[in-house]
């Protein structure tokens, strides 16, 4: 079998990616042997983005702001944006993260029909008290759903623990008394604030004409005045590289004990830079607690895991971390043993086998994951958004490919340590 | 349109699709069998037990070392239920590689789950002591971590209480009072029995270069890994629906826990389940009852009400249940219920505007083709409607919810009778 540094990728697809006038980026993936299109229209805006300053002018949002501006979006008094899509069989839905709001539809037909409906209903407004109103007790139960959920709640208070500062801290959808303070006028703020082309990207793979589409995009923005693009200035507080809490217990109505394993980067990354320590990080990871490790039998067969037990990275421009962990009986324990494990594996480094093994595996599911429509989109907006410009996947593939040992030892010494790491658990109250 | 070709070899079918669109190759073994108070918590085990190690590859780790050499295909053992019925599936996900040799991953891709399913023996790899008590610990835990999932507990609580005293009223996953006395070898006897009993199907979705070689080479492994020979499938299949005719009381459940919302679900029975004629319209009726965001319960309990974030009515196919479930506060309960009750009468009453039924139409047309385009759906979909003893594939559901009238939606729920209501108090969901 063959070395997967040698691999030889050809994607199998075209990508066509430029910028309008009005600055909105687009990308088109035609796949003409697919049902399906996934189309994603998605705004560099996030919950982190509370306080920001345009025109001279300091702002501070409430919690929670930036998600609900992405469920108001879907008021109209044109149309039922559900229905408008629904009506020629596609469905339309979106989520906000931290740094990104995302639009997206799915479906198969009419599509040149479809990317008309998402280009207008996100690039129009209708905001008015009563609906604003309305829509706090749809998100107070929203939020009551997300605080039910133990793996969600684990991982929020991991990040509270974590950070000092960094709205990273705070919850997506806010609280349910942040969201009752919201007002019509922040709303609008912050959409004319970001939701300019220019801040945005629209992103589209499946099986559709792309000369089509092409046409239908470019026809629809010409008919759109914008204003100049608000110069945007973000405001984030200072956050200490280390965290804030080291250990972090709490007692929740649950089942089973949920431990989760922290450690912060001091620093965000953009573009090319995130992309490459993104892919080191997930080779790394998979070779300390992945399945074919041998910490992760030993932990199977004592009985401190599950195989839920995961390894995750998130990387974003102004945050970073590493999250391991998942059910267990006794987190004590369970925390114990991953840092030794690491205290081991810092004195005799990462094992090469392990480590080609893993390069091997995610080889193989970054192929795999070119069937996924949704999944490339999703992908790709995320990279976009968080600076690579010039993303293509060939890179992803270009990274794993070149990725080093020393490299990924490097990574260990500087992230993995003990001085940045938090520990945290949900146990049952 | 793609179809299935199938290799019918006695014991077990194998069906097989070519496709030119996926890159990455579907492998699944399925094998289904009536579930039983007896020996469902030992059935629902078994996938799991398989995946702690075989007899050539003993342990959980040299499994998943063999899987990161085959370039990360992703094998994977689950248990879950249709009706009255379990399934174990065996699966694996081979990607495609430029420039390794296609056959040979396959064939190492096959060879890992045939072997995940039958290269097992009483002591060792999974089987052994060791490994099943640790097994019997995880089970127990899963068991219990049901409740952790608020919403689907609740879910499976109503549909419990709904088929109440038949196969499919017992949980997927058994029960926690069985495992502490099991044993290795009561465990090796329900894998035998399920090895001799169970139907079997395997399916392979792909490019694959050979395929019929490979369909002939999986019978053929498959006829002499199973100890019974002659064919397993039975004449009649075992019908799970819930008769709305019947006779029986109208029950209302409510049950206390620490949480902030409130889960209520409320269950009718239709009649009507995959197989029969009706299906389309059942599913049509409840598409524009509550199975979208433009559905009426959306509409009249999300956005003009502010009741719930989620609210959806949804169809199990196998035991034709119609469920409405809403996330909400507790003392919203009644108000939820009459809401639900009006937009159902005024179905019933056959309410329907033609720009709901068009949308509900296209969205359900969209939905299954989107289907197409997913192999492990496709293989579901073939599946389950074996197990419903059907011959119905996508394309044909497609035409028939295109035939759906009104008026047959408006016969559906009129004939729908409330069989359970479940409500999981959150004591913090008081407004």
């Amino acid at each position: 079998m063959s070395d997967a540094r040698h691999v030889s990728l050809e994607l199998p697809f075209e990508t066509r990616t430029w910028r309008l006038q009005n600055g909105l980026v687009v990308t088109l993936m035609p796949r003409p042997a697919l049902h399906q299109t996934y189309a994603m229209f998605a705004t560099r805006y996030g919950s982190v983005d509370r306080a920001f300053r345009t025109d001279g002018k300091a702002h501070e949002m409430p919690d929670g702001i930036a998600h609900f501006l992405e469920h108001k979006m879907f008021e109209d008094p044109e149309m039922d944006v559900f229905a408008r899509f629904a009506a020629h069989g596609a469905s339309v839905d979106a989520y906000t993260t931290f740094d990104h709001t995302a639009y997206y539809f799915s479906g198969t037909g009419e599509i040149a029909k479809h990317v008309g409906t998402l280009l207008d209903f996100v690039q129009s407004i209708h905001l008015t008290d009563e609906n604003v109103e309305k829509e706090k007790g749809i998100i107070a139960q929203e939020i009551h759903m997300v605080n039910d959920h133990p793996d969600r709640r684990a991982y929020m208070e991991l990040l509270r623990a974590m950070y000092h500062e960094h709205p990273v801290r705070i919850d997506i959808a806010g609280t349910v008394e942040s969201v009752r303070a919201i007002t019509k006028e922040q709303l609008l703020l912050c959409y004319d604030t970001f939701y300019h082309p220019s801040n945005m990207v629209l992103v589209i793979a499946g099986g559709f004409d792309a000369d089509e589409i092409a046409h239908v995009i470019e026809e629809n923005q010409a008919k759109k005045s914008f204003k100049e693009p608000p110069a945007i200035e973000r405001l984030y507080p200072e956050e200490p590289p280390t965290p804030a809490r080291s250990r972090h217990w709490m007692h929740f109505p649950v089942q089973q004990p949920r431990l989760l394993v922290g450690w912060k980067e001091a620093n965000g990354a953009f573009g090319s830079n995130l992309i490459e320590q993104d892919t080191a990080m997930t080779i790394l990871l998979d070779a300390l607690f992945g399945p074919t490790s041998a910490f992760y039998q030993s932990l199977l067969d004592e009985g401190l895991v599950d195989k839920g037990f995961s390894a995750n990275y998130q990387l974003s421009n102004t945050f970073g971390y590493t999250l391991v962990g998942g059910n267990t009986p006794h987190p004590d324990v369970l925390a114990e043993r991953i840092q030794s494990h690491l205290a081991r594996v810092r004195e005799r480094r990462i094992d090469e086998e392990a480590f080609e093994r893993a390069r091997k595996k995610i080889m193989g599911r970054v192929l795999m994951s070119l069937d996924q429509n949704a999944f490339l989109v999703r992908n790709w907006v995320t990279y976009f958004l968080r600076g690579a410009e010039a993303f293509a996947f060939a890179d992803v593939i270009a990274v794993l490919q070149t990725m080093t040992l020393e490299r990924a030892n490097a990574r260990f010494q500087e992230h993995l340590r003990e001085d940045n790491m938090v520990v945290s658990a949900v146990v049952p109250s | 349109m793609e179809s299935f070709q199938t290799l019918d070899a006695g014991r077990c079918q194998v069906h097989a699709l070519l496709h030119p669109a996926f890159r990455t190759k579907e492998i699944s073994l399925r094998c289904h069998l009536r579930m039983a108070r007896e020996r469902v918590t030992e059935v629902a085990m078994l996938p799991a037990v398989w995946m702690n190690g075989t007899l050539s590859l003993p342990s959980y780790r040299q499994i998943a070392l063999a899987t990161d050499d085959l370039y990360g295909t992703h094998v994977r053992a689950s248990i879950s239920k249709r009706g009255g019925y379990h399934i174990l599936e065996v699966g694996a996900s081979v990607p495609d590689v430029p420039g390794e040799d296609e056959a040979a991953l396959v064939e190492r891709a096959l060879d890992l789950v045939l072997s995940l399913a039958f290269d097992h023996a009483i002591g060792v790899g999974g089987f052994s002591e060791a490994a099943v008590q640790r097994e019997k610990e995880l089970h127990r835990r899963r068991i219990r971590a049901v409740r952790d999932d608020k919403a689907a507990y609740a879910l499976q609580r109503c549909h419990q209480i709904a088929c109440r005293g038949t196969p499919a009223g017992l949980p997927r996953l058994g029960f926690e009072e069985d495992v502490e006395a099991l044993m290795p070898d009561r465990l090796y006897e329900v894998y035998q029995q399920v090895l001799a009993q169970a139907e079997v199907h395997a399916y392979a979705v792909g490019q694959f270069r050979d395929m019929a070689g490979l369909a002939a080479r999986v019978a053929d492994r498959l006829a002499k890994a199973l100890p019974e020979k002659r064919a397993m499938r039975t004449e009649t299949v075992a019908r799970d629906v819930v008769q709305p005719v019947e006779v029986r009381a109208f029950e209302e459940v409510t049950e206390a826990e620490e949480a902030q919302q409130t889960q209520f679900d409320l269950a009718f029975a239709s009649g009507v389940g995959f197989g029969d004629d009706e299906y389309p319209a059942l599913v049509m009726m409840n598409g524009v009852f509550g199975g979208f965001a433009h559905s009426k319960l959306f509409m009249s309990i999300r956005e003009r009400r502010s009741l719930a974030y989620s609210v959806w009515s949804f169809v199990d196919a196998a035991t034709g249940l119609l469920t409405v479930y809403a996330g909400i506060s507790a003392d919203k309960r009644d108000e939820v219920r009459q809401i639900l009750e009006e937009e159902l009468e005024a179905l019933r009453r056959g309410e329907i505007a033609a720009s709901e039924w068009q949308e509900t139409r296209a969205t359900l047309r969209n939905q299954y083709q989107q289907m197409l385009d997913q192999p492990a759906m496709l293989i579901a979909w073939h599946h389950h409607a074996v197990i419903a003893g059907s011959e119905r594939t996508i394309p044909e559901m497609i035409e028939s919810v295109d035939r759906v009238r009104p008026e047959d939606a408006a016969e559906i729920a009129a004939a729908l009778r409330p069989v359970c209501l479940y409500v999981l108090e959150g004591r913090g969901s008081r407004a």
